[in-house]
């Protein structure tokens, strides 16, 4: 495990807690070893994949009354990234958005697929909305999945161009919930 | 306890009921002037009642990841919605759906009931253990808090308990291997040979088997795009090269031999399962994913052929736009690939002669989207967050101009598509 100047490395001390290089981007915070525990327990990938770095970056008020937090997380499986923001005042962290597409190809191609098979999707399609540029795939945190499904981790499978999304369930092969842009 | 109401579906029922006379067509039944109502288990607004505790438990999902004989736990605050003290006696109902099962005497919950008054709150606090002898994997469980059970209209297999939260646990070791090439992406071409390495790192103090081959389930999830069409080719175009073991400490290097057939054309997705006899490595961990796009790199140029009615210079503006998510990534394990898009062109005058052009302007563009609109509603989270939507490079010559007819030949090179603009200006 490599540690650097201004890095720290999230290991397995609490026995909880998986492996990856943690690093900031700039100048760490005061807390910063607090916010890295805390962010160690907030940022989690795909599950079966595992994050290889986790890249800090802190901006906001220097006062110390408020940070904002955002964190690259790379996952070895995928080529895009996991993008998390948060906040962080008065020990207190809390996530207020994220963009995870760090999910592996095998996992984005099914879930492409499940998507072009669900019926309102492939009707979208015959009606000449275009399918060549490929859809973006990310990932719905459990807190997001229950206004529109249940808490449990989905998948967005999106054709911004088309304003045609699916919020597919991997674990039942099914998609839940199709936006057409209304 | 307080009365609530849960909304039952009883549009099935009523549909039956008012089916029955077109059954029945045959004989002249009077169509019954209203809806049939089963007034003994509805109430006035169709909705039935039942009784239950109404707790606010938060947080309602949890996802831990906990290694074989060790342990971690998860406080839960429990909050009283009720106008009466309720006990809540947590207890963990196993989710026989899950890829494993979870077995009670894993967790431990403290305290073990609480009675809880009026909107106030209670924490719990699941402390999970787990065995030496787990196996690796995720289970997933429920903690309810009382007995309560949604009702339903037909047997079920296992009871839905109202006052619960979603517990999951990754039962995880670190991998012995680590596979230094989690994937294989690249640009190819028909006809011809690719050569790709799969670097294997043992990381343990013992051997360790691997034996890989391509996923039986290629054809399943990754039979072309998206599996609604043939691949580019079929998997025996590829074969590996692969030793059978990874010394303790070593790296082994497993080769994959590519010969992309002349006729291919499209993209082939599939994974090389690398049979790695190490049960902390699961299915997806254990494969490397290959992506690859055969892609038709045109020899001879476009050709266009315009008439100038002037004498003025001759301006062209060369423009290409790619997708974000169509964008090649650049992790190609063969260096010979470049993907930077460029054109190379000829300008033809009247006399056919061809004429020397200036490049004077080379544009790099892109669309950065904050996600504040057009997004779908599951994806507001990602508010704030930059995405780059599609990028675009574009380059513009200019060449002295004459009347007559002209001829413009261009050849893209890493570019999907292109557009272009012929300006013939007079500067006076």
């Amino acid at each position: 495990m490599l540690l650097t100047a201004g890095a720290g490395c999230i290991t397995d001390a609490d026995s909880s807690s998986p492996e990856y290089e943690i690093a900031w981007v700039g100048t760490p915070p005061a807390e910063s070893k607090a916010i890295e525990m805390k962010i160690g327990q907030e940022v989690k990938p795909y599950s079966g994949a595992k994050y290889s770095n986790v890249t800090l970056s802190a901006s906001g008020d220097n006062g110390g009354e408020r940070v904002r937090i955002h964190v690259i997380a790379v996952s070895v499986s995928s080529r895009y990234p996991d993008l998390y923001d948060f906040t962080y005042r008065d020990e207190e962290l809390i996530l207020v958005g994220y963009l995870l597409e760090a999910i592996p190809e095998t996992v984005r191609s099914e879930a492409i697929g499940i998507a072009m098979q669900n019926e309102n999707i492939a009707l979208s399609f015959a009606a000449g909305t275009n399918t060549y540029s490929t859809p973006s795939v990310k990932r719905i945190l459990p807190e997001t999945a229950e206004k529109f499904y249940e808490p449990k981790t989905l998948l967005s499978v999106t054709w911004k161009d088309s304003s045609l999304s699916a919020l597919v369930d991997m674990d039942t092969g099914q998609v839940v919930e199709v936006w057409t842009g209304n | 306890m307080n009365k609530h109401i849960i909304q039952i579906v009883l549009g099935l029922l009523v549909i039956s009921i008012l089916a029955v006379p077109n059954a029945a067509a045959e004989v002249p039944v009077p169509y019954p002037p209203n809806p049939i109502i089963v007034e003994e288990e509805v109430t006035d607004s169709g909705y039935m009642d039942m009784d239950f505790a109404r707790l606010q438990i938060n947080p309602d999902y949890s996802d831990i990841q906990i290694k074989p004989g060790n342990n971690d736990e998860v406080t839960v605050t429990v909050t009283n919605k009720e106008n009466e003290t309720i006990t809540a006696a947590p207890f963990v109902s196993v989710a026989p759906y899950s890829e494993n099962l979870f077995e009670e005497s894993w967790a431990t919950i403290t305290p073990v009931s609480a009675d809880i008054a009026p909107d106030a709150k209670q924490e719990f606090v699941i402390e999970v253990n787990i065995p030496q002898d787990a196996d690796i994997g995720y289970y997933s469980t429920s903690i309810a808090f009382t007995e309560d059970i949604m009702p339903t209209p037909y047997p079920t297999p296992y009871p839905d308990y109202l006052n619960s939260m979603h517990f999951s646990v990754n039962v995880w070791t670190p991998p012995k291997i680590q596979i230094q090439t989690p994937f294989i992406r690249d640009r190819v071409e028909s006809g011809k040979i690719y050569e790709y390495e799969i670097k294997l790192e043992n990381i343990a103090d013992i051997d360790i088997d691997i034996d890989p081959k391509i996923n039986d389930n290629n054809r399943m999830y990754f039979g072309g795009p998206y599996g609604t069409m043939s691949a580019a080719f079929e998997d025996d175009a590829i074969t590996i090269d692969s030793p059978p073991v990874v010394k303790a400490g070593e790296t082994a290097i497993v080769n994959v031999h590519l010969e992309v057939p002349d006729d291919s054309k499209g993209r082939y997705y599939g994974a090389i399962d690398m049979g790695i006899d190490d049960p902390s490595i699961n299915e997806w961990e254990g494969q490397v994913e290959m992506n690859f796009e055969v892609w038709i790199q045109p020899t001879e140029p476009y050709e266009k052929s315009f008439t100038a009615g002037i004498e003025a210079p001759i301006t062209i503006e060369l423009n290409s736009k790619q997708h974000s998510y169509d964008r090649w990534m650049g992790t190609s394990t063969n260096a010979q690939n470049d993907e930077v898009p460029s054109f190379d062109n000829t300008l033809v005058n009247p006399s056919g002669d061809e004429v020397e052009m200036s490049l004077i302007k080379i544009t790099y563009g892109g669309s950065v989207n904050l996600g504040m609109s057009d997004f779908p509603p599951w994806e507001m989270d990602s508010e704030g967050i930059y995405q780059e939507v599609d990028t675009s490079y574009s380059e513009v010559f200019t060449a002295p101009g004459a009347v007559g007819d002209w001829t413009l030949k261009v050849l893209p090179m890493n570019v999907d598509m292109f557009s272009y603009s012929i300006t013939i200006e007079s500067s006076e």
